[in-house]
C-alpha cells in the first residue's frame, strides 16, 4: 500500500536531497572531548593546585570522591554525546552517573558544617569559588551542548541536562583540586550549588535549543 | 546502488545501512528506495499503536520528515533500524501525548463553538492560520493552492527547486492542519 500523500512526500524528500556529513561516532567525539578537557584542566589547574594537595591525596575519602567525580563526569559526557544519535541513548548509564555525582557532591561536604563563621567572611571566601566553578564549567558544558546540537537529540531537555551536569561536574572537580577549603557549608553553597544550578539551566537551554534539528 | 552493496532480499539490514550511507552522500535514488522500504516497515509498526488511517499516515509522514532532517545523525557504523525506530517511537509518543491531551480537552469542553461554522469566522481562522506560517511556507501554499500555479511555475517564481517547494508546501499543509485542529 502506498498512500498518495506519503508517496508525494517521499518524492519531494528524495528530489530535494543534499549530501550531509555524518556526525562522528560518540566514541570518537568522546576521545576528542576528553583529550581537550585534559589539556584545559592541566593548563588551568596545573599551576594553582591547593597547597595541601599532596597530603590530601593520602586521604581515602578524598581519593574516593575524586574517583567518583571522574567516573560520573566521563559517563555523563559519553551519555550527552550518545544522546545526539537516535537509538544510541544511554539514559540508564546517565542515571547511574547522576547517582555517583550526587554521592561525590555529598562526600565533599562530609567534613562537617562550621556554623560559627561570620556571613561576610563566608561570602568573601565563597563567591570567588562559585564564580570559578561556573567559569571552569562553561567550556566543557558548552562543548557538549554544541555536540548534542549538531546531532538529532530526541529528548532535548534530558540531553541538555546531561551535557550540563558533565560540564559542571568537571568544573567542580577542577575546583576540588584548587580550593583549599573543605568545610561542608562552603562546599555545598559555593561549589555544589553552582553545579545544581548549571545543570538546571542546561536542561532549560537544551529544551529550547536542542530540538531545533526538527525544524531545519 | 553500487554492485558491492548488500542485496535487499538476502541482507535487508545491510542493504538499508548501505542505502542510508549513499543517501548521506546525496544519492537520491538510493534514498527514495530506502524511504519507500522504511515506509512499509513503519506502517506495520505504527498500525499496532495508531487506529485511524489518516492519523497513521500523518505520523508516518512526520517520521519521514524527522528522518530527513536528522539524516546527518545516522552513524554509518551502526545498523539503520534502531536509529529509524528510535525516531518513530519518539514521533509516535508525541502523537499519543497530543491525542490524549486533545481528547481530555474535548471531554472538558463539551459545547460546540457555534461561531466556527460561520463563513466569516472560517475565513478569519484560515487567515490566522496562514499568518502563523513561516514566510517560505505561506508563499508555497499561496502559489500552489490559492493562486493555482503549477509546481514548476511556482518554484521559478520563488527561486527554488521544485522538490524544495513541494517540501515547503507539505510542511504548510501539516502546520495548517494542526492549527485548524486546535
Amino acid at each position: 500500500m502506498r498512500d498518495t500523500d506519503t508517496a508525494d512526500l517521499v518524492d519531494s524528500l528524495a528530489s530535494s536531497l543534499t549530501p550531509v556529513r555524518p556526525i562522528w561516532a560518540p566514541g570518537r567525539r568522546m576521545a576528542f572531548w576528553s583529550l581537550a578537557q585534559l589539556v584545559f584542566a592541566v593548563a588551568l589547574v596545573g599551576g594553582s593546585t591547593r597547597p595541601d594537595l599532596a597530603p590530601r591525596l593520602h586521604s581515602t575519602a578524598y581519593l574516593l570522591e575524586l574517583a567518583l567525580l571522574a567516573c560520573a563526569t566521563l559517563l555523563l559526557a559519553r551519555s550527552a554525546l550518545a544522546a545526539a544519535i537516535p537509538g544510541a541513548e544511554r539514559w540508564r548509564i546517565a542515571g547511574l552517573a547522576f547517582l555517583a555525582g550526587t554521592t561525590a557532591l555529598a562526600l565533599s561536604g562530609a567534613a562537617g558544617f562550621d556554623t560559627t563563621q561570620a556571613i561576610d567572611s563566608f561570602a568573601r571566601i565563597g563567591v570567588p569559588c562559585a564564580v570559578h566553578t561556573i567559569l571552569l564549567s562553561l567550556l566543557p558544558a558548552a562543548w557538549l551542548m554544541v555536540a548534542a546540537y549538531r546531532g538529532a537529540p530526541l529528548h532535548p531537555a534530558r540531553a541538555g541536562m546531561v551535557a550540563g551536569a558533565a560540564g559542571f561536574l568537571l568544573g567542580f572537580t577542577m575546583m576540588r583540586l584548587m580550593c583549599p577549603v573543605d568545610e561542608g557549608l562552603h562546599m555545598m553553597v559555593w561549589h555544589a550549588l553552582p553545579v545544581a544550578l548549571g545543570t538546571t539551566v542546561s536542561a532549560g537551554a537544551g529544551a529550547l535549543a536542542l530540538g531545533a534539528w526538527r525544524h531545519r | 546502488m553500487e554492485d558491492a552493496a548488500p542485496s535487499k532480499e538476502q541482507d535487508p539490514s545491510g542493504w538499508r545501512a548501505a542505502a542510508m550511507r549513499l543517501a548521506q552522500e546525496g544519492d537520491s535514488g538510493a534514498y527514495r528506495e530506502l524511504l519507500d522500504d522504511s515506509s512499509s516497515l513503519l506502517r506495520r509498526y505504527l498500525a499496532k499503536h495508531i487506529r485511524g488511517k489518516d492519523d497513521l499516515e500523518d505520523v508516518l509522514q512526520e517520521v519521514l520528515l524527522s528522518v530527513h532532517r536528522g539524516r546527518h545523525s545516522y552513524d554509518p557504523g551502526r545498523p539503520f533500524e534502531p536509529w529509524l525506530f528510535a525516531i518513530a517511537r519518539n514521533v509516535k509518543a508525541d502523537y499519543l501525548r497530543r491525542t490524549i491531551s486533545r481528547q481530555t480537552w474535548e471531554v472538558l469542553v463539551d459545547e460546540q463553538p457555534e461561531q466556527a461554522a460561520q463563513p466569516e469566522s472560517s475565513a478569519r481562522l484560515l487567515s490566522e492560520a496562514l499568518d502563523s506560517l513561516p514566510e517560505s511556507q505561506r508563499e508555497a501554499f499561496r502559489h500552489l493552492k490559492i493562486e493555482g500555479r503549477s509546481v514548476e511555475e511556482a518554484a521559478a517564481l520563488v527561486g527554488t527547486t521544485e522538490g524544495n517547494l513541494r517540501v515547503r508546501a507539505h510542511r504548510a499543509y501539516k502546520a495548517l492542519r494542526a492549527f485548524l485542529a486546535r
